[in-house]
Parts: C-alpha cells; sequence; structure tokens
C-alpha cells in the first residue's frame, strides 16, 4: 500500500514556514498519531467515521491556534492584536510590499504620474486663482479699462484719471500708470531704462511699505513734479548691488537727474516685478495732460470703498462716462471694472480649468489602475483574509491592515509625484504664458503639500477601500468552493474588466480633447497671416535724445542704421517699420475716404504703421495690385500710402482702390475745431496682417513710406531684417552693425517674427502639448490596466487553453479569443467615451480655433488609436496563450 | 538571589527531560496532573522556543501507520538546559528555605517528574 503524505495541502500554502515546522507540524502529527492509536479500537464503520470527522475538526483548531500564533508574533493584523501598534502596521504592509517589487515599482509609477501631474497643475492654479496678490488688501484693488466708442481696448488718457477720480463715489482714490522707456547713461554706454510713470495715488492704493526710504506721494505726481525715484527690488540688487545708502543717490536718466527716494521691498510690482524703477509722470514733457482722447498705453487701478462692489462700481463709472460725454458733447471711452487679478490672470482661468479637469481624469484613471493593482494583489490573499475571518478575526482589523497598505502606496507614490511636480512647475513657470506677477507665484508650497496629502488619502481610501471591502466581505465557504477550482473568481474578474473598461473611457475623453486641442493649433499655424515670419529677425531701436531734432534727421539716422545692417553679411532685407507684427504696440488713426467729412475721432479706425522701402520684402508680404513704394516717394512729392485688401473692401467695394485718396493725417496747424487733413493717393494693395493676433483678422491697415511721414516722426523704430541663414544667430551681428553707427543707439525687443507668433500662440500651444501629453499618459496606463486584465486571463486559463489546444483547437483561435475580448472591452470603453467627450468638448470650445467640439475625424482617430493600444497591450498575453503547450498545462493543473 | 530564567511551565518541561528523552506526546501527558491546559500549537510554541534558546534539543522520528507516515516530534535537555534548570531548583530551594526558616542544601540533582 502506497503510504500517503500526511501534512494538508490545504494548509500548506497558508501557514509561514517556519511556523509550520515549529509549531503546526508537531501538534498536527501529534494529533494523528493519538488518531491512528485510537482508530484500531473503533469497532464500527461509523464510529471511525466520526472519529475522522473529529479528527478534521481538530486538524481545523490546530491549524487557527496555529495561525493565531504566528500572526501574534508577527504582530500582524489578524484581529484581537491590541498591543499592535499602527508602525507595527506599517511595518509588516512594508515588508508585505518590498516582497513584490513589479508590484512596487509599477504601482508607486502610476501614483507618482498621476499625483505629480494633479500637484504641478495645482500649483499652477493655486499661484494664478488662489494666492493674493503682493498688495495690502488686494481683494479691493480694481482696475479701470477703457474702451473707445468703436468698442476697442484704449489705454486711459490723464483727462480720463482726472475725471473719475474727481468724480466718483465707490472708489478711495484712483491713480494711472504706465510704461516709459528712459535711457541710462553709464560707464558701458547706454542701457534702456524702462520705468512705470505713476499719476495720483498709486503707493497708497497699493498699499505695501517700501523696504527703504519712502514712496512718491500722490501730490508728488503731478504736472511738473520734481524728477524722483522708486527702485524696484530687481534694478535695485541689478544696478546698486542692493545697497542700503541708495537713498538720497541720483542718476542721469534720459538727460534728466533724478533723486532715489526709496526702494521697493522684492516681489513688488505694478504691473510686473521686473518694474525697474517708479517716478512721478508730472516730471515728463510733453505727455497730453489736456487731450482726453490722446494715450499712451497707460492704465488706471483703483481701491473700492468698504461697502462697494464690482456691480455698484460699474454702475458709478457709467454714471460718471455719461456725464463727461454729455459735458464734453462727444462720446467718450467707455470703463470695464475689473478685480486687479482678473486683470492679471485674464483668459488663464479657462484653461486652467480645463487643465485641472483634464489632471483629474488622468488621476482617476491612475486609481482606477491602483484599484486594479490591489485587487490583483488582493486576490493572492483572499483566501488567507477568508480563512482569518472564518477563525475569528475582525473585519475592522483585516481592512485596516489592506488600508495601510494603500496609504503606504499612495503616500510613496505622492512623495515621488511631489518630486515630479517640483520638476514640471519649473517647466510650467517657463512654458506658460502668464503675467510675471502671477507667475512668481507658482511654486510647490504649503498649500500644494497639503492638496497633494489630501489627495494621496482620497486616493489610498477610495481605490484602496475597493479591495478591502472584497476581501473582507467574502463569504469563506465561496472563497474554498472558488479555491478548489482553481484561479481567479469569475466575479473578481467581472470587476477588473468593469474598472478596465472605465480607464479606456476616460482615456478617451482626454485623447480626443488633446486632438481637437492640437488639430485647432495646427490650424492656428496655418492661419495665412499676411507674411512669411520665417528668418527675419527684428530689434527696436531707440536713437539717443536729441540726435533727431527735425524729421529730416530722424528719416536719415533710420536710413544710415538700415544701410549699416545691409551690409552685414547674411542680411538679405533690411527695413524699418513703426509696427512689428503681434508685437504689443500699435497705432491707431481715424480714416475717411475722399469725399467724406474728415474728424479726428469718428470714421472707421485705421492700423497706421511707417515703413521704409524694404519692408514689404523684408516680411515677404505680396503685392496684391499697384506698386510698391518708391525712392522717390520722399517729402515734397504727393503724399502715397499702400492699404490692405480689407481697407480697399471697405472704403470702395467693388471699386479699384488704385488712385483714390485718403485722409488720416493732419497738417500743421489742425486744432481740434479745425483739422486740416492731408490726403494720400493709394498706390497698392497688400493682403491684411494679422498684428493683434493669429485668431483675428486684424484692423484695416494702411502703410505710408518713411520718406514721407507726417504724424508720429520721432517715434523710436523697429528694424526688420530677413537673413539668408538664421535668424536669431543674425542678433550679435546686428548689435555690432548698429554699435557701429553709434554707441548710443540701444536695441531692445530683439526677437524674430516667429518667436512672437509662439508667445501669440502660447496658451494654445501650451493647453494643446499638455492635453496631448495628459491623453498620452492616459492611454498608457489604460495599456497598463488592459495588459493587466488579459495577462491574468491568460495565467488563470492556461489548463483550459491546455485542454481546447488538446482537443484540437489552433493556436491562431486562442490569440483571436483574447484579442476579440480585448476589442469588446475596448469597445465598451468606447462608446461612454465618446458619449463623455462630445459632452465634455464642448467647455474645450471656445479654445478652439476653426475646430468643431464634435470633429468627426478626431473622435475617429482617438477611438482608432484607444483601440490599437489597448490591441498592442493584449498582444503579449495573446501570444503567450497561443504557445501554451498542452502538455504542461495539463500536467501543472493537476 | 538572582530570580530564574525559566518559567514555571519550562521548569516542569526540563524536569521531565532530566530523566529521559521524551516525545511531546508524553511531555504533554506528563504536565497533565500539574493541571497545565495548554493547545498543542502552545506547547510546540514553547518547545521551540527552549529549542531556539538552546536548552532543548528536537528532533522528528517516523513510523507508519496504517499507511500513514507519522513523525514524532522528540527532545533531550542540553548541558545549558540542565544549567537553568538546576539554578531555578536551587531559586525554588532558597526560596522555601527562607519560608520556612530551615538552612540551605548542598547543590545537587532533584528530580520533580517522579516527586
Amino acid at each position: 500500500m502506497r503510504e500517503r503524505q500526511a501534512a494538508p495541502k490545504w494548509l500548506d500554502r497558508r501557514i509561514d514556514p517556519s511556523v509550520r515546522d515549529e509549531v503546526f507540524e508537531p501538534a498536527y502529527h501529534e494529533l494523528l498519531a493519538d488518531h491512528l492509536a485510537r482508530q484500531r479500537s473503533r469497532r464500527t464503520r461509523a464510529a471511525r467515521i466520526a472519529a475522522e470527522f473529529l479528527l478534521w475538526l481538530r486538524i481545523r483548531v490546530v491549524a487557527a491556534q496555529s495561525l493565531r500564533l504566528q500572526s501574534l508574533r508577527d504582530g500582524s493584523a489578524y484581529g484581537g492584536t491590541g498591543m499592535t501598534s499602527y508602525w507595527q502596521e506599517v511595518r509588516i504592509a512594508w515588508r508585505g510590499l518590498v516582497r513584490r517589487p513589479v508590484f512596487l515599482v509599477m504601482a508607486v509609477l502610476t501614483l507618482a504620474l498621476g499625483v505629480g501631474a494633479n500637484a504641478a497643475i495645482f500649483s499652477v492654479v493655486n499661484g494664478v486663482l488662489l494666492e493674493p496678490l503682493p498688495f495690502g488688501s488686494p481683494d479691493a484693488l480694481v482696475t479701470l479699462d477703457a474702451r473707445s466708442t468703436q468698442g476697442f481696448p484704449v489705454s486711459v488718457s490723464i483727462p480720463n484719471q482726472r475725471d473719475w477720480h474727481e468724480r466718483n463715489t465707490v472708489f478711495e482714490g484712483l491713480a494711472m500708470s504706465s510704461g516709459y522707456r528712459m535711457t541710462r547713461q553709464s560707464a558701458d554706454g547706454a542701457e534702456i531704462v524702462e520705468p512705470e510713470i505713476i499719476l495720483g495715488p498709486f503707493f497708497e492704493l497699493l498699499d505695501v511699505a517700501p523696504l527703504l526710504g519712502r514712496w512718491i506721494g500722490a501730490e508728488e505726481t503731478v504736472r511738473g513734479a520734481a524728477p524722483r525715484a522708486v527702485l524696484g527690488y530687481g534694478y535695485w540688487q541689478s544696478a546698486f548691488g542692493g545697497r542700503a545708502d541708495v537713498i538720497g543717490e541720483t542718476m542721469a536718466l534720459s538727460g534728466t537727474v533724478v533723486e532715489i527716494v526709496g526702494v521697493m521691498p522684492r516681489g513688488f510690482g505694478m504691473p510686473s516685478p521686473q518694474v525697474a524703477l517708479y517716478m512721478p509722470m508730472g516730471m515728463i514733457d510733453g505727455l497730453p495732460w489736456d487731450d482726453r482722447v490722446s494715450s499712451f498705453g497707460a492704465r488706471a487701478i483703483a481701491r473700492l470703498r468698504s461697502g462697494a462692489s464690482l456691480a455698484s462700481a460699474q454702475r458709478d463709472m457709467d454714471r460718471v462716462t455719461q456725464q463727461v460725454e454729455a459735458e464734453d458733447g462727444r462720446p467718450g471711452a467707455h470703463v470695464e471694472v475689473r478685480t486687479l487679478r482678473a486683470h492679471f490672470t485674464g483668459d488663464a482661468r479657462g484653461p486652467l480649468f480645463v487643465l485641472m479637469g483634464a489632471v483629474g481624469f488622468v488621476l482617476l484613471i491612475v486609481g482606477v489602475n491602483m484599484a486594479n493593482l490591489l485587487l490583483v494583489r488582493g486576490e493572492g490573499r483572499r483566501r488567507e483574509m477568508a480563512m482569518r475571518l472564518a477563525l475569528g478575526a475582525g473585519r475592522g482589523a483585516v481592512a485596516r491592515q489592506l488600508l495601510t497598505e494603500s496609504l503606504l502606496l499612495t503616500s510613496l507614490g505622492g512623495l515621488f509625484g511631489l518630486v515630479m511636480a517640483y520638476a514640471v512647475v519649473a517647466g510650467l513657470r517657463a512654458g506658460l504664458p502668464l503675467e510675471p506677477i502671477v507667475t512668481e507665484r507658482v511654486s510647490i508650497d504649503g498649500t500644494v503639500l497639503g492638496f497633494t496629502s489630501v489627495l494621496v488619502i482620497a486616493i489610498a481610501l477610495l481605490f484602496g477601500l475597493l479591495p478591502a471591502f472584497r476581501v473582507t466581505s467574502a463569504s469563506p465557504v465561496r472563497e474554498l468552493r472558488e479555491d478548489s477550482r482553481g484561479g481567479e473568481s469569475r466575479s473578481s474578474h467581472r470587476v477588473r474588466s468593469i474598472l478596465v473598461t472605465a480607464e479606456l473611457a476616460l482615456a478617451l475623453v482626454l485623447l480626443i480633447g488633446a486632438g481637437l486641442m492640437l488639430q485647432s493649433l495646427g490650424r492656428l499655424y496655418g492661419v495665412e497671416t499676411g507674411y512669411t515670419p520665417e528668418d527675419v529677425l527684428t530689434a527696436r531701436v531707440s536713437l539717443p535724445r536729441g540726435s533727431a531734432q527735425d524729421r529730416e534727421q530722424w528719416i536719415a539716422a533710420y536710413e544710415q542704421l538700415i544701410e549699416r545692417v545691409r551690409a552685414e553679411p547674411g542680411a538679405a532685407n533690411v527695413a524699418a517699420t513703426l509696427l512689428v507684427p503681434l508685437a504689443p504696440r500699435s497705432w491707431e488713426l481715424s480714416v475717411a475716404p475722399e469725399g467724406r467729412p474728415y474728424s479726428r475721432t469718428g470714421g472707421a479706425s485705421v492700423l497706421y504703421n511707417i515703413v521704409s522701402l524694404d519692408y514689404f520684402d523684408a516680411l515677404g508680404v505680396p503685392l496684391v495690385r499697384g506698386r510698391w513704394f518708391e525712392p522717390t516717394d520722399r517729402n515734397g512729392t504727393p503724399p502715397v500710402a499702400i492699404i490692405d485688401e480689407t481697407m480697399a473692401a471697405r472704403l470702395w467695394p467693388n471699386e479699384d482702390p488704385l488712385g483714390k485718396r485718403i485722409a488720416f493725417e493732419e497738417a500743421d496747424g489742425s486744432t481740434d475745431a479745425s483739422p486740416i487733413p492731408v490726403f494720400r493717393t493709394v498706390v497698392g494693395v497688400v493682403p491684411n496682417i494679422r498684428h493683434y493676433d493669429v485668431r483675428t483678422p486684424s484692423r484695416i491697415q494702411v502703410y505710408v513710406p518713411l520718406q514721407q511721414t507726417l504724424e508720429r516722426w520721432g517715434t523710436s523704430l523697429s528694424l526688420a531684417v530677413r537673413t539668408t541663414s538664421s535668424a536669431p544667430g543674425f542678433a550679435p551681428q546686428l548689435r555690432a552693425a548698429v554699435r557701429a553707427v553709434s554707441p548710443d543707439i540701444a536695441l531692445t525687443d530683439v526677437r524674430t517674427l516667429q518667436d512672437y507668433r509662439a508667445t501669440d500662440l502660447g496658451r494654445d500651444r501650451a493647453l494643446g502639448v499638455l492635453l496631448a501629453g495628459f491623453g498620452g499618459l492616459a492611454a498608457g496606463l489604460a495599456a497598463i490596466g488592459v495588459f493587466g486584465v488579459m495577462s491574468l486571463l491568460v495565467s488563470t486559463r492556461t489548463r483550459e487553453m491546455g485542454v481546447r489546444l488538446a482537443l484540437g483547437a489552433r493556436p491562431g483561435e486562442l490569440l483571436g479569443a483574447i484579442l476579440s475580448r480585448t476589442l469588446l472591452l475596448a469597445g465598451l470603453g468606447i462608446l461612454p467615451g465618446v458619449a463623455a467627450a462630445a459632452a465634455l468638448s464642448r467647455l474645450l470650445g471656445v479654445f478652439l480655433f476653426e475646430v468643431a467640439p464634435l470633429q468627426p475625424g478626431v473622435y475617429g482617430a482617438a477611438a482608432a488609436l484607444l483601440l490599437a493600444v489597448a490591441l498592442l497591450a493584449a498582444l503579449l498575453p495573446a501570444v503567450r496563450a497561443a504557445r501554451v503547450d498542452p502538455m504542461t498545462s495539463l500536467r501543472q493543473g493537476a | 538571589m538572582r530570580i530564574p530564567e525559566l518559567s514555571h511551565l519550562q521548569f516542569l518541561v526540563l524536569a521531565q527531560l532530566m530523566a529521559a528523552d521524551r516525545t511531546g506526546r508524553q511531555i504533554r501527558a506528563g504536565l497533565k496532573p500539574y493541571r497545565v491546559r495548554q493547545s498543542g500549537p502552545a506547547f510546540y510554541q514553547m518547545m521551540a522556543r527552549l529549542e531556539k534558546a538552546g536548552l532543548v534539543s528536537g528532533w522528528y522520528t517516523q513510523e507508519v501507520i496504517e499507511a500513514q507516515i507519522i513523525k514524532e516530534r522528540n527532545y533531550r535537555v542540553t548541558a545549558e538546559g540542565r544549567r537553568a534548570w538546576r539554578e531555578s531548583l536551587r531559586f525554588y530551594e532558597r526560596a522555601m528555605q527562607a519560608a520556612e526558616g530551615t538552612p540551605e542544601p548542598q547543590d545537587g540533582e532533584g528530580d520533580l517528574a517522579h516527586a
């Protein structure tokens, strides 16, 4: 007779080998020997069967006692271990985790990606929307944005500020400020300094104490003010080495001696922390103090009185506008009151919410993946847990242990996620098109850490609870029955399939969002801007003060610069221009065709540009009709202009614009009451150039030759150079050439046209790139999920596959079965995914350019991509299924 | 007077092994008159601890009963075990003498199992 192996199999796997040897095995053998010794004396079959049943019960009890002893020794959560401290549980959880390194790395990496993306985007949301601005009681600060009668945003004029300041009833005070450019002569040559010139209670409103010295008070900013300056922190550091004795010193700015009276602290800045210094507006010569319609880029800020709201402020300003209009007898600027934060964050709120939503989706996918991973892990321990429960362990204790593991995992993931977020935030600060004052507040601070902690705990509870619930709610009887069949339970597989389907649906939503945004970005890059931005370098030129006393000298100075730069190797075309497309500078005048009444404020607003002969070649603007400017178009010859197609169509629909005359400039001696318009003859027509932004066509445009400039002569122009090779590489040559003409000429804003376009499309690019990144991440995570489910399916059904193969199934059929199951899962995910994307893409609609939120092509492509990713992820398990060796699998399963 | 390193139960177990090697089953049977009620696993865990401490050594013997392989754990007291047991015994005797007021006895072996 064959000898039977004594130790019962069902206990082998469940008890730690050391406990089995030391504790269980001797006790078990003792029981068995005792049983056998007595069995001989049992006469009836019934007595023997009853004794065997008793033995079985005793073995169960002995096993239970052994397990209990083991748990007491380990301190593991086996119920009733009151002395177990939480740290012991953490230690046990950690030991359990490092035993499965692949699971640990996968789970931590997945979590780190999800938490990292969330922490990074939240740090931007926090910096932009939540962190207070660096001013006293910043919530009461508002800006007053003016709009022209035609509805275009215009800057605030000095009389505007006076009117609003004196007549309002809702503000504690109202000030205005504007950027300005001055030249500071130093030993190193000319340096361009850009102070903020202020009028009214500017510092009083912002309410930030100076670091050194004092503010410039409202009474020191009025017309004829003494030249004083308050330094910004950055400029104080860079130009004065952060010296404390700088107060009372003087410096020469554009020929004026300016006294330094104060230094502002780090982080302060209006409109940006990069402002070098603040000076009174009243010290600047030649500002339009009494002209309501002349402005120079100034903005107004005010502080709401306590009790005043944004709405009441708006009503009050509407009343003031009407009052001024009635007194003035002509339409004035309309005022829009906005909070200072809204002014700085601009249209960032919408894209940020979209991004927050996107990373939320990524986090959901990560959570689902986590739940999936924990379920797989739970599978291996489910029967052990069920047995412990059957032996009297508290469900709470078992669940607590599982939750501790999940919390430990998510904490590790959160920690790595924060490290990743730290790196990403540095990139986001540089890459996101935000105001510097806002960018400064984007960082991983206490709020972000708190948010991440909440996130980590939420994931641990939410996605750790599911496996814990499944494990602790399992019925021991069913577990044993499923155990006898071997492999993963059917219900568990169903849960995992549902999770993967949900993952695929979420990933599809992100992929569709990314697809829509990328297509929109592609359309934006493909927009016909009217010029060729490649290989063009531009730079703004500031001539030394006093070097261009009259128009002829001014024209000659720029002609000389153009000639000198053109002599440089690599310069194909060189031109001077007042405006650079997409650069933040514009000049508008009111235009009237000959035969219609001319007025300075009525009529259509035209974008006015002064250009030298080579401008259209340098920018690659094609000629639609007529001719270019010629060297003969100089002062003394009939004034000429080139207009754009939009203007031609607007002013003379269905007529030939060539030879027609227009007025938008005035001769010397003009007054408000009796303007003397100058008529220019249209000699050429060019396409409309997108000047303000790539998305919208610009206002109608008119170009006048540099040599015939009437308005705006004396202003600083920009140089535009079309290069034969790399445009950015030409910058040193350009600087050298300009310095060769005069070392006192300052060059600023040395940028390529492509750079300006990149800045303009910054928001769309950032949104597109980030959404594409999150979409890719989501697809990758979903692929991991599919891979996991299919791998488990294959490994738990190896025996079934073996049987099928033995019965004559071909490997290709098994491969097909796995892949078709994947297709089914993906299909089930795609349907709700498409529906959710269709609902959510409407929110994305406002950011899309010439792309419908329900673009079928994008939906199809995203679904196809996801399907391909899912099939690819299932391919490896499928191939493994097809390669099952029937003999091996059957033997394993026996 | 140092407190012995052995517990009462361990003292009883070693006392049995001082006489002869025994199986686990025999030791448990020998503990019964002292009203020691301990489960099999708890008993063998205690024995495992004694083994780990080097006070006893253990080994399996194997026999086949009704076509079943039956293994039994056998135990023998080590030199270290004997020393520990004697030390405990001395402690108990001194404690008793202190309680009864009699002089201390000479060192020697006792056998509580047969007492």
